[in-house]
């Protein structure tokens, strides 16, 4: 019998591809259909969202910004 | 402009000069679309899985709501910051022309492009802070602090407001010139005085004091009387806000005088006497004690206690009476120095900046110079000047590149030649070749024994001319390859062959001893010479047709430079040839002689090159009239073999009275020429400065010249022994001061100066130790604390923890502090407190102006990415702990093969390189691998000799450095740096290591070229990244922009490289996961603050977002 499934296809960095995976194995529902490659992956739709936000979490906490640096010291108080 | 666009804005002027952002976008494929059929099919399961997924996400939603909340009072603070915006700045009419927008938050952004960006910028660094100054753009920043530092050094409010409205393109917002108003209109009213170990606050005017009073927390500074019967009830309403602390203010009357000239009367004030309790109780007496020079004042002060000092600074400052400190070191009595600058000493156009900032309007004022620096010399026409190939070449023929040769026998590169019309001068020197230079021409010249830099401007106003002595160095040309031409041979016949002589002709030699007659055999023996011996046992023999000895013929008498510039030893073995063929000896003055006919051509040339080789063996050599004389140090090493001339002597005994022959001295005289054409050039390394560090050698000097114009008692406080060592060498050097009033204080050495004033160089920790001290550090200790430093010199304040610092200072008080640092960058956020500490930045070096001048060399900055492997990723993704991650980030395989690669390409354009790594463990790993020298905290003292000198040398020319690199060891030139790993977020450990290749180098082809270049390795997608962008900030406010590099190893030179196999990173991952399970970890490589940081950088939230590596397609 032949079964259907909605797929998205999603091509990123090996190392991005990592990230997603271990995602996967850590949330309950699985979201990877099919792993298709080195850098291509055959996920659920429905993950996108939160694929999106982790992924962009992931580069927040490797960006440094000037604006991040001057938040901090207005949490600390330090900026008049 | 929305109120968001404006702060994008306003982080934009900072971070604008990365020169790419993110360049390895992932390419995007369009998928397939699903048919429809089987979209229909799975409608429904889509629909139960949102359901289940509406249910997590509002799980998460409830965490991220706190987190939204929290940014949205960020974001209101923020919005109150920017509140002001510039849509409300009006621009002036003809705007185009002014060079500075002003905002209403007192930041400056001035056009570095503006015709008038000079007068400018002169101004807005008196007036204000900069922040950040890269190529086009400046910032400015007005602040409290800044605004003092202006008005002390004579400006006033509406000069000020004045030339900021001219400058201005948009009107002055009304509240930066109100806070200019109000920042200034106090100025002076408050001082801070430190007498006799306790401090007062001290005011001339009423109600400031009573004022200050109503803050709570500075009352609780005030120092209470304990001898007083009230004693009690003053702690009991100590806390009390309707403490009557006017009891305390003791008002005093004084005379000051309209001219500088008491100095009693200022210490009688204090007097007991004259202290009167109540405050309202003051009457001028003005006919009293008015005379024709100094008029009366009340002078309130409150003393307040020794440790809440800078704590009463900071409250004064909020308050808007900041607290002066300004030192009338003329009229303060307390035992003078009495030590001046030499004559001699150049003190440079920007050294002269922040001195004068510094003692503005005659008095000391504390504070931070934050500067580094170079070198230019100009000679006459027709000058000779020796180049590094032994050749001579004329001034105005030397191009830039040529290199010359330095007193220290190594090259110099010329960068940059100037010409012009100047005032010119003829040195002559007594024993030498005269020369001619220009009025500016900074000469080299021996005074008092010591070897000093002066200009001729200089050396005219000096009184003592006649101490002066010029000096000759002995040169060290490199060797060169004679191929089998025995030098001591060729220096024979090079005297024996006359002109006219033919190959086949037959000579005969007189051999008058056994010694020389075997060793002249032997050589020529060696050369291959045919010889037949006569019965009085001389020598004949046949010049064949050698090689050396037709080009001895042929040159008619010039001695070819192969010989004439070669290693020590070869001129030495020449030397001595020509010696035992024509010299004499005088053993009576150790000395050789040679005569010579004048008349001759062909001997006077020759003679020439005799003199040369004796002098750049460094031997002293006079003429008069036929006679050569060489005599000096060392004479006995010319290894002669016919004089019977092994001179042993005793330099001391022998040359009595004649240090001008032992050093090398000479008696110079000048003579003024006619203003004509001069010839300069610049070059990349001043011979007066290489010995010290770059840096030190240069900030001391404006420490020495502050201590010599205060004139009082100074204590110098370093960073390490070394330090130490080299502040004293400073102060003899560019000081008269004697040996009796400079005191050196270290664990190896306790002394106290002798005199009544003198100058203490001690190191921090010296100061701050807290453990048992033995005997004579106690008596040294007691010394500091208990007198009042005319002057507190901190050198590197940049470096010293907080506390270490508070204690110094706290522990010696001093009238002036004047901090010094070549990067005024903390990552402990206590930078500000810097102000109250010490002062305010009285004066900071533009980077870019002094790379432009050719003072510090053109860097290429660049960040190469290196992706992480999967394997790799996928562990670093898997860590929980930091030093399982920072292992796995700085191993990753990539970045190893990214090293190599560096490594390769730079040391086959014959660079030299340092690579930098704070993780011992990759610095061991490294350097194994790719089988380079290595110095970490374990290696040697001797170790470390031998593999420095061996890069020095061009035998390697690569080493890895750990930490130890950053600071303490002086490392040498090199113009490549390599960084895999880092402390952190460092900013000061990125900018210290950049100035390891900042010492102006040659470049290739071109002056403007970049000469040296700065990497850092990052592993992509992990925590590195964010902290090399952090690191980079202080060097892009300094105008370095960093170039990203995502491709760095070109794909055919992959697999040269190691770890290109599969295996091989597997085998490394696991190596390095062994590692990390270890739990010994290394203390060296990361200590607790490090560790806390990065904890706190994980709590951390975000704002801004990263353009995003991967999308979605249908």
């Amino acid at each position: 019998m032949v079964r259907y499934t909605k797929g998205l296809l999603l091509e990123c960095d090996p190392t991005i591809k990592k990230y997603i995976t271990k995602l996967n194995e850590e949330s309950q529902e699985k979201f990877i259909i099919h792993d298709l490659g080195p850098t291509l992956l055959l996920i659920n739709p429905s993950a996108k969202e939160m694929i999106q936000r982790k992924v962009d979490q992931l580069h927040d906490t490797n960006t440094y910004t000037k604006l991040e640096e001057m938040e901090k010291k207005i949490s600390k108080g330090n900026l008049k | 402009m929305s109120k968001k666009n404006q702060s994008n804005f306003y982080t934009g002027i900072s971070t604008c000069t990365r020169d790419s952002d993110v360049t390895n976008q992932p390419k995007i494929k369009k998928t397939r679309k699903a048919k429809k059929n089987i979209k229909e099919n799975i409608k429904e399961n889509i629909k139960e899985n949102n359901k289940e997924n509406n249910k997590e996400n509002n799980k998460e939603n409830n965490n991220e709501n706190n987190k939204e909340n929290n940014k949205e009072i960020i974001n209101e603070k923020l919005k109150e910051k920017f509140q002001y915006g510039f849509h409300n700045l009006k621009l002036k009419q003809n705007h185009e022309t002014r060079p500075i927008w002003l905002t209403n938050d007192r930041h400056i952004f001035l056009e570095a492009f503006s015709p008038v960006y000079k007068e400018a910028n002169d101004f807005l660094i008196t007036i204000s802070d900069p922040i950040s100054r890269p190529y086009l753009i400046h910032e400015f920043h007005i602040t409290a602090y800044s605004l003092y530092a202006a008005v002390s050094v004579g400006l006033e409010t509406e000069n000020i407001l004045e030339v900021l409205e001219k400058l201005s393109k948009n009107y002055i917002p009304s509240e930066v010139a109100d806070f200019i108003v109000k920042s200034t209109e106090n100025y002076g009213k408050l001082k801070l005085v430190l007498k006799n170990q306790k401090f007062f606050l001290e005011t001339e005017f009423e109600g400031v004091l009573e004022n200050l009073m109503q803050d709570d927390e500075l009352r609780q500074t005030v120092v209470y009387p304990k001898d007083e019967n009230e004693n009690t009830e003053n702690e009991q309403n100590k806390n009390s806000v309707g403490f009557n602390h006017q009891n305390l203010i003791k008002t005093s009357r004084m005379r000051i005088a309209k001219k500088d000239i008491f100095g009693n009367n200022f210490q009688d004030a204090f007097n007991p006497k004259y202290t009167e309790k109540n405050i309202n109780t003051i009457d001028i007496d003005e006919d009293d004690e008015d005379d024709d020079d100094s008029i009366i004042k009340n002078i309130r002060s409150l003393e307040i206690e020794t440790k809440k000092v800078e704590k009463v600074k900071e409250k004064c400052i909020n308050l808007d009476f900041p607290a002066l400190e300004e030192y009338d070191f003329r009229i303060d009595n307390a035992p003078s120095l009495n030590i001046n600058l030499r004559e001699t000493t150049q003190i440079r156009n920007y050294q002269e900046k922040c001195l004068s900032k510094m003692f503005g309007r005659g008095r000391a004022r504390s504070g931070i110079i934050v500067l580094p620096c170079g070198a230019g010399k100009c000679f006459g026409y027709n000058t000779p000047i020796l180049m590094f190939n032994g050749e001579i070449k004329m001034v105005q023929d030397i191009e830039i590149n040529d290199l010359l040769m330095g007193d220290d026998s190594k090259p110099r590169r010329v960068l940059q030649t100037v010409s012009g019309e100047e005032q010119l001068y003829r040195i002559n020197q007594e024993n030498g070749d005269s020369y001619v230079v220009n009025e500016s021409h900074i000469l080299c010249l021996n005074y008092n024994g010591v070897n000093v830099d002066i200009s001729m401007k200089d050396y005219f106003r000096n009184l003592q001319k006649e101490k002066f002595r010029g000096y000759k160095v002995p040169v060290d040309f490199a060797f060169q390859n004679i191929e089998g031409v025995d030098p001591y041979l060729f220096g024979y016949f090079f005297m024996l062959i006359k002109p006219g002589m033919i190959q086949n002709e037959k000579i005969k030699i007189k051999i008058e001893n056994e010694n020389f007659r075997n060793h002249f055999i032997s050589k020529l023996k060696y050369s291959k010479i045919t010889f037949i011996e006569t019965n009085e046992g001389d020598l004949i023999l046949e010049i064949g047709n050698l090689l050396f000895i037709k080009e001895i013929i042929e040159n008619d008498g010039k001695m070819i430079n192969k010989y004439k510039c070669n290693s020590r030893n070869i001129q030495k073995e020449i030397l001595a040839g020509i010696l035992d063929c024509v010299g004499n000896l005088d053993s009576k003055n150790h000395e050789y002689s040679i005569f010579f006919n004048k008349e001759n051509l062909n001997e006077k040339e020759k003679m020439n090159d005799v003199i040369y080789i004796s002098r750049s063996q460094g031997y002293y050599v006079s003429i008069f009239k036929n006679k050569i004389t060489i005599s000096g140090k060392f004479i006995e090493d010319i290894p002669v073999q016919k004089l019977e001339m092994k001179m042993k002597m005793n330099y001391n005994e022998n040359f009595e009275g004649n240090e001008e022959k032992l050093n090398l001295l000479t008696k110079i005289e000048v003579e003024k020429l006619k203003v004509d054409k001069y010839y300069g050039f610049l070059i990349d390394r001043n011979h007066r400065f290489l010995l010290g560090d770059f840096t030190v050698t240069h900030n001391s000097l404006v420490g020495i010249a502050a201590s010599c114009t205060i004139n009082k008692s100074t204590l110098v406080c370093c960073t390490s022994g070394v330090a130490v060592e080299q502040w004293k060498n400073q102060y003899k050097q560019w000081t008269n001061i004697s040996d009796d009033s400079i005191a050196r204080f270290t664990a190896t050495t306790k002394e106290l100066f002798k005199t009544e004033a003198g100058v203490m160089i001690t190191t921090y920790s010296m100061i701050s130790f807290q453990g048992n001290r033995s005997e004579d550090s106690k008596e040294i200790m007691q010394e500091i604390q208990n007198k009042d430093w005319g002057l507190l010199v901190l050198d590197e304040v940049h470096v010293v923890p907080a506390e270490t610092f508070r204690k110094t200072i706290s522990i010696a008080k001093s009238h002036v502090k004047l901090g010094l640092t070549a990067t005024l960058v903390r990552e402990d956020e206590r930078i500000a407190d810097l102000n109250f500490l010490i002062g305010p930045k009285l004066y900071e070096a533009n980077w870019q102006d002094l790379q432009r001048n050719g003072y510090i060399a053109k860097v290429q900055c660049a960040e190469v990415w290196c992706p992480m492997t999967t394997n790799f990723f996928n562990e670093y993704l898997k860590s929980d702990s930091v030093h399982r991650k920072i292992l796995l980030f700085v191993m990753n395989p990539s970045k190893i093969q990214a090293c190599e690669y560096l490594i390769r390409y730079h040391e086959s354009c014959g660079d030299k390189i340092l690579i930098f790594s704070d993780s011992v463990y990759a610095l061991l790993f490294y350097s194994k691998k790719l089988n380079k020298p290595k110095i970490y905290g374990k290696t040697t003292q001797n170790e470390r000799m031998e593999i420095l000198t061996s890069f020095q040398n061009n035998v390697n020319k690569c080493i890895f450095i750990s930490r130890v690199g950053d600071n303490s060891i002086d490392l040498p030139d090199a113009n490549v740096i390599i960084q895999i790993s880092s402390h952190y977020g460092s900013r000061r450990q990125e900018a210290q290591r950049l100035g390891r290749i900042l010492r102006p180098k040659p470049s290739h082809d071109n002056p403007n070229e970049f000469s040296a270049f700065f990497y850092t390795l990052v592993s992509q997608d992990t925590q590195e990244m964010y902290y090399s962008t952090k690191r980079q900030q202080f060097l892009i406010d300094q105008g370095y922009s960093f170039k990203v590099i995502s491709n760095l190893i070109p794909e055919d030179n992959l697999k040269d490289l190691c770890f290109s196999k599969k295996e091989d990173q597997e085998y490394l991952l696991e190596k390095v996961l062994k590692k990390a399970d270890d739990k010994e970890e290394d203390e060296e490589d990361f200590d607790a603050k490090g560790l806390r940081e990065i904890k706190k950088r994980e709590k951390a939230k975000t704002i801004k977002k990263r353009k995003i590596n991967f999308k979605f397609r249908f």
